[in-house]
């Protein structure tokens, strides 16, 4: 429940923070997140991957009654990519990756100063 | 250690970051672009999309109605001049941004500082033939008029207006993939776009491969493939005009001893394009069903996405227009107002002349017997991802000192040489499209393109009085015979260009005994005008349009219609029959349909047979005579097929053997079997898969181009449909003395957004020759017509 507790807040924090500040917003959040809420350090990853997934899908979602298809086909042929499912396989990854780095960063470096 | 690793990991992540916020060459910012926040996914337009999103603009002075139409076109009322360019701008911005920004860029040379290094030496050529020079030139004309210069302003205020009111996320998606951001309009963006259509239709000129040419041909073989007066030629003004020019000049020929040496170490390159050019043509009401004059336009211009064309309708206390603008410029280029019509082709009469420049040093250049000095202009140029370029240009009397040692002309020819160019020249056109406007008679018409300058023009009329006319007007210095052809010496004053013509000299004919006028960039007037013409003028479609207005009767508009999508070729049907009769071995699998027909619709199964046929033969004719030089066009080489069959040219240099022509076809139609063979599915393509007809987004982004279009046509048909040329807008305008009615289309859409549906709508239409009823609403405050789907009201703030 707490873990849930704690990617609903990041996730609304990052959508929150979109509609002002920069697309790595959400990084700073993932980074910000360990400093508010304790977790097990192996768990940061994990919580921060999802937050970040659930939070760009969210997004990608409330655009679902545009032609969202059609637009990613047209980047994943710029990118030379076989389709739109690897197009959003590799979007979704990229926020995965980043949000987990972000989360076990920001409770590494919490554990190194402030423990 | 603990902290250590942290603080690598910290180090690590910024590091990714802020590789993911920067571009790496080609390679957008992936953070910025594929994050839902700020990326690709903000572009992403619903299917029901709004025109506009905002309802209070700043900088209008009353409040402005805007309804649009089922095929989104805006019909926008004003109360003032102000507001309705102001409001215009605004438009033009909200769909068109990216490609303002590019296409102007592209004019003043910085395209470097967006895409970085591979666009150099482009832009040292913009800035080296002097785009900038030339725009700055206009305006300062521009801006002495009152109302050019409130109508540049409050176009500017309105591109500003919306600029300034996006936010980062909802820039264009170009923007995103190619890392940069819109920057504040000026009027001198508004005078670059013009320049920029300058340079499209006048920048690309033959003098250095009739320099070559003549360096290499006796004056008798110069004259005949390269006739400065084309005799069979029906020219757009027709011989009964002859009687409107006073003046009687007998044309002094240039002497030989001021033009220029060239050494071609590099074949010329720098020629005007066959078969780039535009159709107009009007019809009298005596020769139409309904007893209207008909207008009938497609200017062939680059296809490209987004569209070049922005089609709307404006309406003021004193003006009632409808037509197709071009985004970054206010006014609408061609179209027709509740009393008058009109339309555009492009007259070729040379205006860039070139010049053989004696540098004495960095500083100074030989002048009669002494020196003058170059005025210096440095030219930075900015480049992203690599330190600026700094380049040095000359200004001589002339004009820029366009090619030298640090930037050599297209043959190498190790030479300074310096460009006069009209487009240099101040002018001002909008003056011609703000009168154009709202002309209401011939005489208002008269006046409002008698300040068109450049690109030279020529402009056909029909009003609903039932007048038709055409007129040539630009401005042309009055050459001697042969002025201008070549390279010239630039180092005396016998070579510098004479006063202009005067306008009311300007080839133009009203209402004349034909019934019809035909404009398809031929020679303008015939040689006994009183003022030398030379350029390079293009003769087959004429004499298509005119063989088909001359066939019948009369005609209405859907007659127009089939015309400007006829794919006859006059040129197949003049020379494919003798080729083929001096044809030895025909291969018949080869012509399913027969072989007498001359039809380059798409589905043709020999349109691509004929025309690689004809490339061989062309190659095969002149290719050993003038490699370096300008080849005859293909309505001198028609003529001459038809008509000399010993012309001493077809025998190939070199070789033991006498060739004569039908050697030469039957060599050229062996090559054309042979290419034909290699190409997989060749014989069974059609025509439109063989040329491909492609339309490219301006940056070449092949998602958001569209290929492998399925219409006819080729440069020497009417339905001037080439691979990536084509007709950019095609229009049919009825001016009946109680109604008006119109139909038109362009390949694209009103959308400059790839996500929009409106961005490219319009082109499958396009292509099978359909066109829209153009909604012209009468001029009114209020509008209620069935066919009006939104409707703004658009407040002052």
């Amino acid at each position: 429940m707490k873990n849930i507790i704690v990617i609903i807040a990041m996730v609304s924090l990052s959508f929150i923070l979109s509609k002002i500040t920069p697309w790595w917003s959400f990084v700073a959040v993932g980074f910000l997140a360990p400093f508010i809420f304790k977790r097990a350090a192996k768990k940061w990853f994990v919580l921060g991957s999802a937050s970040a997934v659930i939070f760009w899908a969210m997004l990608f979602l409330f655009k679902s009654n545009y032609e969202i298809g059609a637009g990613a086909g047209g980047l994943s042929q710029l990118f030379g990519l076989p389709n739109v499912v690897v197009f959003f396989i590799v979007t979704l990854f990229l926020s995965a990756f980043l949000g987990g780095a972000s989360s076990w960063v920001g409770n590494s470096v919490r554990q190194a100063w402030l423990k | 250690m603990k902290k250590l690793k942290a603080f690598i990991s910290l180090v690590l992540l910024s590091f990714l970051v802020w590789a993911l916020n920067k571009s790496w060459g080609s390679l957008p910012p992936l953070g910025k672009l594929l994050s839902p926040a700020t990326g690709w996914a903000n572009n992403l337009v619903n299917v029901d999309e709004p025109f506009l999103s905002d309802n209070d603009w700043g900088g209008l002075k009353e409040k402005v109605n805007i309804w649009v139409d089922d095929k989104w076109v805006p019909h926008v009322q004003a109360g003032n001049n102000s507001d309705i360019y102001f409001a215009q701008g605004y438009i033009h911005a909200y769909h068109r941004l990216w490609q303002m920004d590019l296409q102007t860029r592209a004019a003043a040379g910085r395209v470097s500082e967006v895409i970085g290094k591979k666009a150099l030496n482009f832009d040292r050529a913009q800035r080296r033939k002097g785009m900038v020079y030339g725009a700055e030139n206009a305006l300062s004309l521009i801006t002495k008029s009152e109302e050019t210069k409130s109508m540049l302003d409050a176009y500017t205020a309105g591109v500003n207006e919306y600029i300034a009111s996006l936010d980062k996320k909802n820039y264009p998606i170009e923007y995103k993939l190619m890392d940069f951001a819109p920057e504040p309009w000026t009027n001198l963006k508004t005078a670059l776009m013009l320049k920029n259509m300058a340079d499209d239709l006048t920048g690309s000129v033959d003098d250095y491969g009739l320099t070559a040419a003549r360096q290499i041909l006796p004056d008798s073989l110069m004259n005949m493939i390269f006739p400065v007066e084309d005799t069979n030629s029906l020219t757009v003004i027709p011989d009964e005009a002859l009687k409107n020019f006073s003046v009687k000049n007998h044309h002094p020929t240039f002497p030989d001893s001021l033009i220029a040496n060239i050494n071609f170490n590099e074949p010329s390159s720098e020629t005007s394009e066959n078969g780039k050019g535009s159709n107009n043509w009007i019809i009298q009401g005596s020769k139409t069903k309904n007893g209207a004059p008909i207008l009938a336009n497609d200017p062939h211009l680059s296809l490209n996405l987004p569209s070049l064309w922005f089609e709307m309708q404006l309406q003021t206390p004193d003006m009632n227009v409808y037509g197709v603008s071009l985004p970054g410029m206010p006014g609408i280029v061609i179209g027709f107002n509740d009393s008058i019509a009109w339309g555009l082709t492009n007259n070729y009469r040379d205006v860039k002349d070139f010049y053989k420049i004696t540098s004495l040093n960095s500083d100074r250049y030989q002048w009669e017997l002494s020196s003058k000095k170059f005025d210096i202009k440095t030219e930075t140029i900015k480049i992203k991802g690599a330190p600026d370029f700094i380049d040095t240009v000359k200004y001589c009397v002339y004009g820029p000192v366009m090619y030298d040692k640090d930037f050599p002309d297209p043959v190498h020819s190790g030479e300074d040489i310096a460009v006069t160019w009209m487009a240099h020249r101040p002018s001002n056109e909008f003056m011609t499209l703000y009168l154009l406007n709202r002309a209401q008679n011939y005489l208002q018409f008269q006046e409002a393109i008698s300040y068109f300058s450049c690109p030279a023009q020529n402009v056909g009329y029909a009003d609903r009085l039932g007048n038709i006319a055409m007129w040539c007007p630009g401005t042309f210095p009055d050459k001697q015979k042969n002025e201008g052809r070549f390279i010239m010496k630039g180092n005396t004053s016998a070579t510098l260009w004479p006063a202009n013509i005067p306008f009311e000299e300007s080839p133009h004919v009203l209402n004349p005994q034909q019934e019809f006028l035909v404009a398809a960039n031929q020679r303008t007037i015939s040689g006994d005008y009183p003022y030398w013409i030379d350029g390079p003028f293009s003769e087959i479609r004429a004499l298509e349009i005119n063989k088909q207005l001359r066939q019948k009767k009369q005609f209405d508009i859907e007659d127009i219609k089939l015309m400007q999508n006829d794919c006859h070729s006059f040129l197949a049907e003049r020379v494919w029959p003798a080729m083929l009769r001096m044809t030895d071995n025909l291969d018949q699998s080869f012509f399913p349909a027969g072989v007498d027909t001359f039809d380059f619709d798409a589905e043709s199964p020999t349109a691509g047979l004929f025309n690689i046929w004809w490339h061989f033969l062309m190659k095969n004719i002149w290719q050993d005579d003038l490699s370096a030089a300008l080849w005859p066009s293909s309505a001198t080489t028609m003529n001459l097929i038809l008509t000399k069959p010993d012309f001493i040219l077809y025998d190939v240099k070199n070789t033991v053997d006498k060739e004569d022509l039908k050697t030469l076809v039957n060599l050229s139609y062996n090559l054309a079997i042979d290419s034909l063979r290699r190409i997989k599915g060749a014989k069974e393509n059609k025509w439109y898969q063989q040329k491909n007809t492609t339309i490219n987004h301006l940056a070449k982004l092949a998602p958001f181009s569209r290929e492998q279009l399925k219409i006819g046509g080729w440069g020497h048909t009417i339905n001037a449909t080439k691979t990536t040329h084509g007709p950019s807008w095609r229009m049919v305008v009825e001016m009946g003395k109680d109604s008006i009615v119109a139909f038109g289309i362009y390949p694209g859409g009103q959308s400059g957004n790839p996500y929009s549906k409106h961005y490219s709508d319009r082109i499958e239409d396009w292509a099978n020759g359909k066109y829209y009823r153009l909604l012209f609403l009468p001029n009114s405050k209020n509008q209620n017509h069935p066919r009006l789907i939104q409707s703004f009201t658009i407040q002052p703030k």
